[in-house]
């Protein structure tokens, strides 16, 4: 079996308290090898030892990278066209010859790998900048971005830095921003590299490579077909729908076990983008007007965020089917979510009532917030509680200032509300009144 | 040698050969080609990667350009437009066409813009910019501003034409390559 990964300090944790373990006779000396067998720290050692180094060399990389960017673009227009062709290529064949040495003689050193690949990296795009100023070659950024990056992302393979993962994240979030191209595909050519970031425990990288990957993608989602498309009016049930692939990717990936906030991408975001647009959808005016343009042209964009929308609902279901038996009632919470995200797409056709989705939706928020805070007092979890908390209050907030609603029927519904907490709460109290009594009486 | 050796030297010609390949086309355009006078008004932004440069917003493109009969064209397609000259002996796209022109004809392979009522089509020539050092490139959008609100002014760029792909050899001020004309203005001031 694989040895499972963890950090020095949980190893030398593990190997005291298993020292007294055998000293107190709990287990027999072979027992405490076996068990400390279990654990390496070979990758984390290897990655972390230098980390501190290698975020020095890795910084020193890009800023030297950067620095000819820089005198490239001051433009040496005095030095001719001979001389500036030379000094175009000479960057990228020292970037070449560094690169070179460190991987044919020198792969252990992570140091060297690290700043080579980054050095060549920007020694990719100095080289076409040059030539294109020299020349005045046109080419839009977009133009310039994309080669750049097609030429990047093997780098990536073939010498493996963190650097170069996260300059390259960061460029195809880049190119997602500037244009209405589905260019959030290119995180896919990322897929085998994260996979092996994730195979190898590598997770501090590979959660950092996720979040641009989800920032990126949804950005570039929303923007392109965000405007003159036929499923403009769709977006925000397609983004629902994604949110709730993400969370149950998240759970999926990293288990039902809490991360914190940052420790897991996926489920973060998916949770912040239910929570955001089901409140969104609490307010009258999306669900009246989400039907389909049939005047506008689909083109690929349109049919590949239709497919998106179709993998999250399906992924979902998915997941549900082979997680059944793990799903947590907080889970359920969050994941029916996907409910009202189908509803909105296909409401309109079946003849669904405005008021219908709207009072959905609103119930959705008020049980799903109510069922998280509850979960979060029950498994004691703060950050879980006060997300509820939150989700609930913005309803709340947002309803008390909600101007078609007459004012009578908002405040019966408060009250009622209102008392139903109340209740609960005195009924809760007593509960645990009686149950610490019985437990008094038994023990006497 | 091992796999990732061999990828790593065919990267390494993939990345050399990227820029050597834009050499080869741009002085095979500057050699091969046929010149161009496009008249035109240069503006000064900016580029992160490549620097300064000024914008060339050209005569010829708020122009609009009748369709060729038969051709079956629609707003952001691929168009060749064939090349010709005006009375004054700057250059003009006469007409747009989807069917890749004979090779004695000069056409630029463009992108049409906007359509207008009469059938014809606004179109955005490619070679917009001049890159010019941090110094100069605003030297170059004053130079040419002044000019125009003064006297007679003749300011264009020497374009290249070939196999519908076209690049800038000089901007010219008067028949005069732009860096010389703006040295010549500093010495005089």
């Amino acid at each position: 079996m694989e040895p499972k990964q963890c950090t020095k300090n949980q190893k030398s944790w593990l190997e005291s308290e298993s020292g007294d373990w055998v000293k107190q006779g709990i287990i027999r000396a072979e027992q405490q090898a076996q068990i400390l067998n279990r654990y390496s720290t070979s990758h984390v050692d290897s990655f972390y030892s230098s980390w501190s180094s290698l975020l020095l060399i890795s910084l020193g990389a890009i800023l030297i990278g950067g620095g000819i960017i820089l005198l490239v673009a001051h433009n040496w227009e005095s030095f001719g066209k001979g001389t500036r062709t030379v000094l175009s290529i000479l960057p990228l064949i020292v970037a070449q010859a560094l690169a070179w040495y460190s991987v044919r003689y020198k792969p252990q050193l992570t140091g060297l790998r690290e700043a080579a690949g980054t050095l060549l990296f920007f020694a990719t795009a100095a080289s076409i900048a040059l030539i294109s100023q020299t020349y005045h070659i046109y080419g839009d950024l977009e133009r310039f971005l994309v080669t750049w990056l097609v030429l990047g992302i093997p780098i990536l393979y073939l010498i493996g830095s963190a650097g170069v993962l996260i300059l390259v994240c960061a460029l195809i979030l880049w190119l997602c921003g500037l244009e209405r191209e589905p260019y959030w595909l290119y995180y896919l050519l990322l897929a085998p590299y994260l996979y092996g970031l994730y195979k190898q425990q590598r997770y501090v990288l590979f959660q950092w490579a996720l979040w641009f990957v989800i920032i990126g993608s949804t950005f570039s989602i929303i923007y392109s077909v965000s405007w003159k498309s036929p499923i403009d009016d769709w977006m925000i049930y397609i983004l629902l729908a994604l949110s709730v692939l993400y969370y149950s990717l998240g759970k999926w990936l990293f288990g039902f076990k809490s991360h914190g906030f940052w420790g897991n991408p996926f489920s973060s975001a998916g949770a912040l983008g239910i929570a955001s647009i089901s409140l969104m959808l609490t307010w009258e005016g999306f669900y009246r007007y989400s039907h389909l343009d049939s005047e506008s042209k689909f083109v690929f964009n349109d049919y590949l965020i239709l497919l998106v929308f179709a993998i999250s609902v399906l992924a979902t279901i998915g997941f549900i089917i082979l997680k059944f038996k793990r799903l947590g009632i907080n889970q359920w919470a969050l994941i029916t979510s996907m409910l009202l995200a189908i509803l909105g797409v296909i409401g309109i056709p079946i003849k669904l009532p405005e008021l219908v989705y709207i009072t959905l939706t609103n119930l959705y928020v008020l049980i799903a917030s109510v069922v998280i805070m509850s979960q979060g007092i029950n498994q004691h979890r703060l950050m879980l509680l006060n997300a509820g908390l939150l989700w609930f209050s913005f309803l709340v907030l947002f309803r008390f200032f909600d101007s078609d609603i007459p004012f009578v029927l908002k405040g019966i519904v408060f009250i009622f509300i209102g008392s139903a907490f109340l209740g609960v709460n005195i009924w809760y109290n007593r509960k645990l009144k009686r149950d610490v009594s019985a437990q008094q009486e038994e023990a006497a | 040698m091992k796999p990732t050796l061999i990828l790593l030297v065919v990267l390494f010609a993939i990345q050399l050969a990227v820029p050597g390949y834009m050499i080869f086309e741009q002085n095979q355009i500057l050699t091969e080609g046929t010149a161009y006078k496009f008249k035109t008004r240069p503006i000064d932004p900016y580029d992160p990667f490549r620097g300064r440069y000024v914008t060339l917003s050209y005569a010829a493109d708020q122009e609009v350009v009748p369709v060729m009969e038969g051709a079956e064209i629609e707003s952001e397609d691929w168009v060749y437009a064939l090349v010709g000259v005006d009375d004054e002996g700057y250059a003009v796209l006469e007409v747009l066409t989807d069917v890749k022109p004979e090779d004695d004809q000069d056409y630029l392979y463009l992108e049409t813009f906007y359509r207008r009522y009469d059938g014809g089509y606004l179109v955005s020539l490619p070679f917009d910019r001049y890159f010019a050092s941090e110094e100069n490139a605003p030297k170059i959008e004053s130079a040419v501003w002044r000019r125009q609100r003064d006297e007679v002014e003749d300011v264009y760029a020497k374009v290249r034409v070939y196999k519908g792909k076209g690049t800038i050899e000089e901007l010219m001020i008067n028949d005069m390559p732009i860096k010389e004309y703006i040295e010549i203005q500093q010495e005089q001031l």
